[in-house]
């Protein structure tokens, strides 16, 4: 039996590593929406900054399911690893999901308690964000491991770095929310968002210039990869790049163009994002398994890529094709509800 | 109550007989006890194992979860869900005493939907909001 044999991780870690930054940026923004919701003075305007995503943002969670799921079947070690370890993390989020999920059919229909529902929506929004940015920082710092279990405390998560990359995601998410109603919206909703964005730039600037340091300081092999030589030379125009995004992002956010902030916010996410994995790289779980380490047999990984390579392509398409036809800019007198 | 319904239908009685109609509204919830019931028996019924014959369900907790952990999420669950039911069942029973719109019903029902915020742009409206 001659065996064929297609090297399925690098797909695999490819279709999550995309899952999960389409997840960041698509559920991002409309998080970070739910997050500037709670700043809008008036219900016209709350009504219209919800509809700026009403159509869409159930959507996009659709990748929170396919990045867990994909994680737990296609490196099902890492999974076992890591959700114990951030399991109150989720737990809140999954919560303050229900809340802000709900509020999209209640706020309408239960006049009565609007500000009770606008409420559970900002911070819904917020709290999600803030819990998702703990998981982000729980996971750079890493997990304490025996053989193939999580051995810590599920309080070990709750850290002061933790708690600066909760802070930094829910300043990133309002970034890219910004972006998104700047882009959706015109008038005195607009100039809004454009406020908020560039008080969320300076915060992410100051929040991702601090984790930048930090990590390199808590970490040694983190410090290894960036600063030896002549991984300097190789990574140094991932800062520099940044730099000239956060900076195209300030001049758009103040000056006239629409899809400017959003752009380059999505621009911002991916540099950051690429930071995370060139830190990371290898490892799933870190310090202590890789990717190829973590996952489950060829078999398991073929049969579920069978299904995936069916599944992607419609997910895509459908995604695509609601933005398509929510394209525009929302206006009050028409909504989804 | 399927069959009965086509009985009913097939004399042209469907809409008259307030048994029939009062019997349906009994039947609402029957869907939902089914799920739960059905849910119920298959993880009731697989114990002691998570994988059948394979894989005990003792040793497939995460060794890291204590039982103050799952009281404090569980709790969590609790409010959420006692917020969140009684407020659905409100709303529910308010639409329901408001009963159905007659006015709505003139021209083709579009899902209840309102028209695409593309094809409605002022001018399209006129033509009869397709969607």
């Amino acid at each position: 039996m001659m065996p064929f044999t297609l090297d399925l991780v690098p797909i695999w870690t490819f279709i999550l590593g995309v899952g999960v930054f389409l997840y960041v940026l698509l559920d991002g923004f409309d998080l970070g929406v739910g997050i500037l919701f709670g700043f809008a003075p008036d219900t016209p305007s709350r009504n219209l900054i919800m509809n700026s995503i009403a159509p869409i943002w159930d959507g996009n969670e659709t990748w929170l399911i396919l990045g867990s799921v994909g994680l737990m079947a296609a490196f099902p070690l890492a999974f076992a690893i890591i959700i114990p370890a951030v399991y109150f993390p989720i737990a809140i989020m999954l919560l303050a999901l229900v809340f802000r999920g709900v509020a999209f059919e209640f706020r309408y229909r239960d006049t009565d308690h609007k500000s009770f529902w606008d409420h559970g929506f900002s911070w819904g929004s917020v709290i999600a964000t803030f819990t998702q940015g703990i998981v982000l920082g729980a996971f750079i710092q890493g997990f304490k491991v025996d053989g193939r279990h999580f051995v810590g405390s599920s309080f070990d998560c709750f850290t002061p770095f933790s708690l600066l990359t909760g802070l930094a995601l829910v300043l990133g998410y309002a970034l890219l929310g910004a972006g998104w109603l700047v882009l959706k919206t015109d008038g005195e909703i607009q100039v809004r968002a454009r406020l908020h964005g560039r008080i969320a730039l300076i915060g992410v600037l100051i929040a991702v210039a601090a984790v930048s340091i930090w990590t390199p300081l808590a970490d040694p092999d983190i410090a290894h990869r960036w600063f030896s030589w002549p991984n300097l030379i190789f990574l140094a125009p991932v800062p520099v790049v940044t730099a000239v995004i956060a900076f195209s992002v300030w001049r758009s956010l103040t000056g006239q163009s629409e899809a400017g902030p959003f752009i380059g916010a999505i621009g911002l996410f991916l540099m950051s994002y690429l930071g995370i994995a060139i830190s990371l790289w290898p490892m799933i779980v870190p310090h202590h398994y890789t990717l190829r380490e973590a996952a489950s047999s060829q078999s398991t990984q073929a049969f579920l890529l069978i299904g995936t390579l069916f599944l992607l392509p419609i997910i895509l398409l459908y995604t695509a094709w609601s933005y398509w036809v929510f394209r525009g800019k929302v206006r009050a007198d028409i909504g989804y509800h | 109550m399927v069959i009965v319904g086509n009985l009913l239908r097939r004399r042209g009685q469907l809409y008259k007989s307030t048994v029939f109609l009062r019997a349906c509204e009994w039947a609402a919830p029957l869907g939902f006890i089914a799920v739960l019931a059905g849910w119920t028996t298959t993880e009731v019924g697989r114990q002691p194992w998570t994988v059948y014959g394979l894989f005990r369900t003792a040793d497939s907790v995460s060794p890291s979860l204590t039982g103050l952990d799952v009281a404090l999420s569980f709790a969590g669950y609790i409010v959420a869900y006692l917020i969140m039911f009684p407020a659905g069942g409100l709303l529910m029973a308010r639409i329901v005493r408001r009963g159905v719109d007659v006015t709505t019903t003139e021209g083709p029902v579009e899902g209840g939907r309102p028209d695409l915020p593309v094809i409605a742009l002022p001018g399209a409206r006129e033509g009869g909001g397709r969607s």
